[in-house]
């Protein structure tokens, strides 16, 4: 992660770090909660507690980080409350047949994120914050509130989980190609 | 051996995560920043509301002070119209201070005086069930003796 110079209450200073983060926060929410509609939602409210709280913040801990740990703990808080809603749908409709889920989002999803989605959210945190963010195990403890031993520890669950889940290395991205499924084309050409 | 085969097992299932992850990524796209970021909007929408809670505040003090004063004059004059206020009042610091011997000065013992007598009088003819009388401000009580 990038370290800049923030000064605590200063305006500017918050549109740099909005400007900076917005993307990365959006995408840490994106792979915790699997929409992007909530995703987007939660990192707008996400940014607006954070300027709430900007004159409280202390540079010992590096700004991005602490942003992290608002934009997690709003996008929790938005999930409890979407699984709260999702049981009293479920009584609602007792009986009759689940929705399917929309064909687009299936195919816009790779089996990875649908495998985050299933992860406690912490552990899918922990995942997007090193994989994709390149977080040290310090800045993650400080982004979820835990100790980096904790942090370790759920990093090394979150991968046997999501290695389990995808079943690799025979997982989508590992897939062999054998002779009897490749696709020949009209032309002759072979997909 | 073994041990060697898990690591760099481990390694490459981080190197496929990261690829994966990378990749999903670029589908999802950068989002554009919303032109008016949220929390701006929060910062007006604050400011304003301060602004507004000022104004209403400062207008109750006003509306709270008007009503006093309308009612303090009402009682001692025995009359709603401000206009018979005035005289009033006229009447007793012209008065007061024709009341002031050479040398004294100041004349807020004497108009406090004449309102509290006036006060007085006007409760005396509410407790007799007069009512208000409608006297001229000329007639007004005013203190019998200079401060």
């Amino acid at each position: 992660m990038a370290e800049q110079d923030f000064n605590p209450g200063s305006l500017d200073d918050f549109d740099r770090l909005y400007r900076s983060s917005y993307n990365r926060v959006l995408y840490t929410l994106y792979g915790i909660l699997g929409d992007q509609a909530a995703a987007e939602d939660c990192t707008h409210d996400a940014f607006v507690r954070a300027f709430k709280a900007w004159k409280s913040w202390k540079p010992d801990a590096p700004a991005e980080a602490w942003l992290h740990r608002i934009a997690i703990n709003v996008a929790y808080t938005y999930a409890r409350r979407r699984r709260l809603g999702e049981v009293g749908q479920l009584v609602r409709r007792l009986g009759r047949p689940a929705p399917t889920a929309d064909p687009a989002d299936v195919a816009e999803t790779s089996d990875l994120f649908r495998a985050l989605r299933r992860l406690p959210y912490e552990q899918a945190a922990v995942i997007i914050l090193r994989h994709h963010h390149g977080y040290t195990n310090r800045e993650i403890a400080f982004a979820l509130g835990a100790p980096e031993s904790t942090i370790a520890s759920r990093l090394a669950k979150a991968k046997k989980r999501l290695r389990d889940e995808l079943r690799w290395p025979d997982a989508p991205g590992q897939v062999v190609t054998r002779p009897d499924t490749a696709v020949v084309l009209e032309d002759g050409s072979q997909r | 051996m073994e041990a060697n085969d898990e690591l760099s097992m481990s390694d490459r299932f981080d190197s496929w995560l990261e690829g994966e992850l990378a990749e999903g990524y670029t589908r999802f796209g950068n989002r554009r920043l919303p032109a008016g970021a949220a929390y701006r909007s929060s910062e007006r929408l604050r400011s304003t509301m301060l602004a507004t809670k000022v104004v209403v505040v400062f207008a109750a003090i006003v509306l709270a002070l008007v009503a006093t004063t309308a009612i303090a004059a009402a009682a001692a004059t025995g009359s709603p119209n401000p206009v018979v206020w005035a005289q009033y009042m006229k009447n007793v610091v012209t008065t007061c201070k024709d009341q002031l011997q050479s040398g004294q000065h100041g004349i807020g013992q004497c108009v406090s005086a004449a309102a509290r007598q006036k006060g007085a009088q006007e409760r005396e003819q509410h407790s007799n069930g007069q009512g208000h009388s409608r006297k001229s401000p000329s007639q007004s009580a005013l203190p019998s003796s200079a401060p």
